[in-house]
């Protein structure tokens, strides 16, 4: 493949990036390019500019700040897969980074890529928006915040504009009694997409189930909160009858289609089941949290 | 991976372990694959495909390609000076449609330009106006009469068949009679590499193409045909293959001849490099089986009869669907002794895509229908699978399907009881049985075994040559007309030749294939190159040395007989034992030269006019085919082997896992241990692929994958660590006793899991792949039901 009539534009800062794209019209940004560039090579889009962030520093780094992680648009899977910051408070952000594509793809993937490219089975915003993950968004002349569940407006659609970055993501460390999940279900173990994808979030308070969120992927044209199921759960002893329904109710809730990786009955049977064992993995990671606390 | 044994045998270099000769230049970039050979002033060459799997052409109109800048050369049909077709059984693959397109991997014109994007352009404003005709994609429902017909004859590629005895007799006999339908699917070989083609008009008016060829003969006779020029100016190089597993052969015929059309219009080097999608649009792949089983046994268990009928998608093409279909016709009943058996393999044209070789060459598609069936008349016997199987296998002079007497040692049996001791068969069967009643995920062992005949059989004519070159220096040149396309040949023949002259291989250098400098081997297939290609270059050798011994032993003043070759030295053998190989100053004792160096010798020979090199040819012994009966010697002999699969499945995604794998195969000897093992290693992974993941699925000749995202192959992550159990009972006319395993160690993986899986599930599967949906529900969601419908 070659580039031919691209222009490529690598900004040193932040400032430099934001006025090109201020100027520049339908210039493509590339954080690691491992979506972009096979969309260019498959003719799905047309590109004359493509903005490249890679010298950017301000969008590097995972920075703890001490009732949040605020993690850089240019942070790769890899790193999210090894640093210790999110390894602690967030395990099931590092479980999905190591569940993606393979070790080279890990190594150039970014965190701001994954989220803005908004492919409906992609594996880092449901344990994301199960935790509340916000994103904060920069032009030259505004910048503006919302949760990562606004993001996301249809398949490889969000709300970002095209003189817009995505410039972090923000995580509120969880509170006490918190655990977190993340299951998917591939057709292989790996370097596959996500067929059907749960991340569970189980907060407990006295035993009962304090709050609870089901976030489906890759089952509707963007990540969804499972509303029914997550209501299904709240001040309840937490136990396997308990997630079975909550997970019936998440069946219902998925509106999956029929593609080459798997047909709507199966992905619907598949967030049945993926759920049960998110639920059940957020439970004791709660559980977990709650001994070390005491 | 087990320790490399310390073997104890009569050999220097056979039966040692050493990495493939190519290896550095493989890993450091130095290895030239197709797509690395560039010349200067080339141009780069685009196809037009076909619009539609089955259309008569109106019209092909190219003048808006002709006049693009850049543009050097517009071809379609009517520029073809020879042949507008080849093939080795049928000559009827069309190189630039004419009349009427069969698939959508046809091509329909070509075109040579200055740049990719340029040429790219060009096929795009390429205008074809088509009668579209009603598209046949069942290979069944192809043989019906009423049928669309592909080709003009109707569409019967090919009816091969076995009788030995009398079926109805047979059943008559039985008291358990199971009739069971099994369905294999339609595969790609996913060679890592690509097709390339370099082609080069030559100076005698001639043509060389340098590319990624398997079998560089049956390339020049369709090039040599196509082009209307003498075998002899047709010149075939191959450059290091990236992979081909049976795959590069008539899709770079294809290819070829297109490239070398374009050189000899335009006088330029033309270069075409099919992407990944063009390589799985166009390329041939493995045929799919619909197989009709039905078995007889007494109650003891004792097979009876074998009635079998099945039918294979040949596609738009026949390329090697006779042959393929030939080999499953003659292994279908599986290693087993059957008296009464009746076969037909009836081979359809459709207009799906072509299919040709591919690793197992018409076998793991009737192992899977063999040892499916065993597990399931074991289980109608209340037998267990190894019983049952055990009970029936072949033995020494046993009589196979094609009433041919084995007269070697038959080892089916042994290979079993290899893996099933090695697997602890029956007690992890019993165990996963208490597991699975109460715990998940489910778990499962299956087995398989298999005989295959060696090489060609009574296919085709089976000889090859090698030629051998001993330098001055003690180096040696080593070449042979059976090539290396990552399998290990080069390392392999290499081994032989060290073993032969004395020489350690790391003097050796093994050529590239080149039709310029060696005969016409046949194709590099049927696992035959360390049988065939070692022979032959062992005849080399022999006669290298049988030169080259008058003169040593006139220098080392000791008798012909005595002298021995050994670590790149020449010595009197009584010496030998006493000093063994040491330094230079060793060789020269107080009595006078008692050995020296195979360079020195070399030289010697070299100056008295004494030949140094050796071209060997080797036939294989004969086999005989009766096509009336089906019966005969089918091939010169058999290899043997079995293989364990245990499995653990998730019965509430569908999700398998291949837990652990056994592989047990008689090879007659190990030539090179490091090889052997990746030949069953690799032959694994392609056999877990075809069972669990792999499918080239198409619709209406229209196929719904294009690329390697969605035709998903197995990972390192899928593949289980394998144990090997290799059996050495050495065959009287293999190289030092061996025989092959390329193909073996791929066709019986398959079953063994398939049977795994469906041992857990309690249930028997009997179509591959094994995919979530079929484990789940035990049958594949209809096409319309996968297609956004809610589901059952």
């Amino acid at each position: 493949m070659k580039l031919v009539d691209v222009r490529f534009h690598a900004p040193r800062g932040l400032e430099e990036a934001l006025a090109l794209l201020e100027g520049l019209k339908d210039a493509r940004v590339m954080a690691g390019g491992t979506d972009l560039l096979v969309d260019i090579k498959q003719g799905l889009r047309e590109v004359r500019d493509i903005v490249s962030l890679h010298r950017i520093a301000e969008l590097k780094g995972i920075e703890d700040e001490g009732d949040r992680l605020r993690i850089g648009a240019l942070v790769t899977v890899r790193e999210l897969a090894s640093n210790a910051a999110v390894a602690k408070h967030i395990p099931a952000l590092a479980d999905a980074a190591r569940s993606m594509a393979s070790e080279q793809i890990r190594s150039i993937a970014t965190i701001g890529g994954n989220i803005s490219s908004a492919v409906p089975s992609a594996d880092l915003p449901p344990p994301l928006i199960a935790a509340d993950a916000g994103v904060e968004l920069e032009s030259s002349r505004s910048a503006r915040r919302m949760s990562l569940l606004e993001f996301f407006t249809g398949p490889r659609e969000t709300v970002c504009l095209a003189t817009e970055l995505l410039r972090s993501v923000v995580i509120p460390l969880p509170p006490p009694n918190t655990g977190i999940s993340y299951f998917r279900f591939t057709l292989r173990e790996a370097s596959a997409l996500a067929v059907a994808s749960v991340a569970c979030r189980i907060t407990l308070k006295s035993g009962v189930v304090d709050r609870a969120t089901v976030v489906l992927g890759a089952v509707a044209p963007t990540p969804i909160l499972a509303n029914k199921a997550s209501r299904s759960l709240l001040g309840k002893n937490p136990s396997a009858e308990l997630f079975r329904e909550a997970a019936s109710h998440a069946k219902e809730e998925a509106k999956p289609i029929s593609d080459i990786r798997g047909c709507v009955w199966h992905r619907k049977e598949l967030v049945h089941v993926l759920t049960q064992r998110a639920l059940a993995e957020a439970l004791e990671r709660a559980l977990g949290k709650a001994e070390v606390a005491e | 991976m087990p320790a490399p044994r310390k073997k104890r045998t009569a050999f220097a270099a056979i039966g040692t372990s050493v990495p493939n000769v190519d290896a550095v230049d493989k890993v450091t970039g130095r290895a030239k694959y197709g797509a690395d050979h560039d010349r200067k002033g080339q141009l780069y060459g685009r196809v037009k495909y076909s619009e539609h799997p089955h259309a008569l052409i109106l019209s092909i109109d190219v003048s808006r390609a002709v006049n693009l800048s850049g543009v050097r050369a517009v071809l379609t049909h009517a520029d073809i000076p020879g042949e507008n077709s080849f093939g080795t059984a049928v000559p009827h693959q069309v190189v630039l449609c004419s009349e009427k397109v069969r698939y959508l991997g046809d091509v329909v014109a070509i075109v040579a330009a200055d740049s990719e994007e340029i040429a790219a352009k060009a096929v795009e404003s390429i205008t074809v106006k088509y009668k579209i005709l009603p598209v046949v994609s069942d290979p069944v429902e192809a043989l019906s009469p009423r049928s669309p017909a592909v080709h003009a004859g109707g569409n019967l590629c090919v009816h091969q068949k076995v009788r030995k005895g009398d079926v109805g007799t047979g059943f008559s006999q039985s008291e358990v009679v199971l009739e069971r339908e099994y369905a294999t699917q339609k595969v790609e070989h996913a060679y890592m590499e690509p097709e390339a083609v370099l082609a080069e008009p030559g100076e005698n008016g001639g043509i060389t193409v340098t590319g990624s060829v398997q079998n560089l003969y049956s390339i020049r006779r369709g090039l040599a045909r196509v082009l209307a020029l003498p075998l002899g100016r047709v010149r075939v190089r191959q450059a290091t293959l990236g992979g081909s597993f049976g795959g590069k052969d008539e899709a770079m015929t294809a290819l070829c001849c297109r490239a070398a059309l374009l050189a000899l219009k335009t006088g330029r080097p033309v270069k075409m490099v099919n992407t990944r999608e063009n390589s799985m649009r166009e390329s041939y792949k493995r045929h799919p089986y619909r197989m009709k089983y039905k078995v007889g046994a007494d109650r003891r268990g004792f097979l009876k009869a074998m009635e079998i009928t099945i039918h294979a998608d040949a596609g738009a093409y026949a390329a090697m669907s006779p042959f393929v279909t030939w080999r499953s016709t003659v292994q279908a009943t599986g290693p087993y002794v059957v008296p009464n058996v009746r076969t037909d393999v009836y081979a359809a044209y459709t207009n799906n895509c072509y299919t040709s070789a591919m690793r197992g060459f018409g076998s793991p598609q009737v192992c899977f229908g063999s040892e499916s069936l065993m597990d399931e008349l074991a289980e109608k016997l209340g037998m267990d699978p190894l019983e049952v199987r055990l009970k029936n296998t072949l033995r020494g002079r046993s009589t196979t399907a094609t009433g041919q007497k084995l007269n070697h040692t038959v080892s089916v049996g042994e290979a079993l009881l290899n893996v099933t001791k090695k697997g602890r068969f029956l007690k992890t069967r019993a165990s996963n049985r208490k597991h699975n009643e109460r715990s998940h995920p489910k778990k499962g062992v299956g087995i398989s075994c298999s005989y295959r005949g060696v090489s060609l059989g009574a296919e085709g004519v089976d000889a090859a040559g090698v030629t051998v070159s001993l330098q001055t220096d003690g180096s040696v040149v080593a070449s042979s007309g059976l090539v290396d396309m990552g399998q290990g040949a080069a390392t392999t023949i290499s081994l032989m030749v060290a073993e032969e002259l004395g020489v350690t291989v790391d003097r050796i250098r093994f050529l590239g294939a080149d039709t310029s400098r060696l005969p016409d081997s046949g194709p590099t297939v049927a696992s035959r190159t360390s049988f065939m290609a070692g022979q032959a270059a062992r005849r080399a050798c022999k006669e290298i040395v049988e030169r080259i011994r008058p003169v040593a032993s006139e220098v080392l003043g000791c008798p012909v007989d005595s002298l021995l070759f050994r670590n790149n030295w020449v010595s009197h053998s009584t010496e030998r034992t006493r000093r063994g190989p040491g330094s230079r100053k060793a060789g020269r004792g107080r009595a006078g030269r008692k050995r020296l160096r195979l360079g020195e010798l070399a030289s010697l020979c070299f100056a008295r006019g004494v030949s140094l090199f050796a071209h060997g040819w080797y036939r294989a012994p004969a086999t005989s085919w009766d096509e009336r009966t089906g019966q005969g010697d089918a091939y010169f002999t058999f290899v043997y082997g079995a293989n364990l699969a245990e499995v653990e499945v998730d019965t509430e995604t569908g999700t398998v896992r291949v837990t652990r794998f056994v592989s047990s195969h008689d090879v007659g000897r190990v030539l090179n241990l490091n090889g052997a093992r990746g030949q069953v290693y690799g032959g694994v992974a392609m056999g877990l692929g075809y069972a669990l993941f792999e499918e080239y699925a198409e619709q209406d000749g229209r196929p719904s994958l294009e690329n390697f995202d969605e035709y998903l192959l197995p990972t390192v992550s899928d593949v289980p660590e394998t144990e090997i159990v290799f059996i050495e009972n050495p065959d009287r006319l293999g190289p030092y006793g061996a025989k092959s395993l390329g193909e073996p160690a791929c066709e019986i993986a398959a079953p063994a899991i398939a049977n795994a899986v469906c041992d857990a599930l309690g249930m028997r599967v009997r179509e591959l792949p094994l995919t979530l949906e079929r484990v789940r529900l035990g049958r594949g969601l209809s096409r319309k039901e996968k297609r956004g419908s809610a589901g059952p």
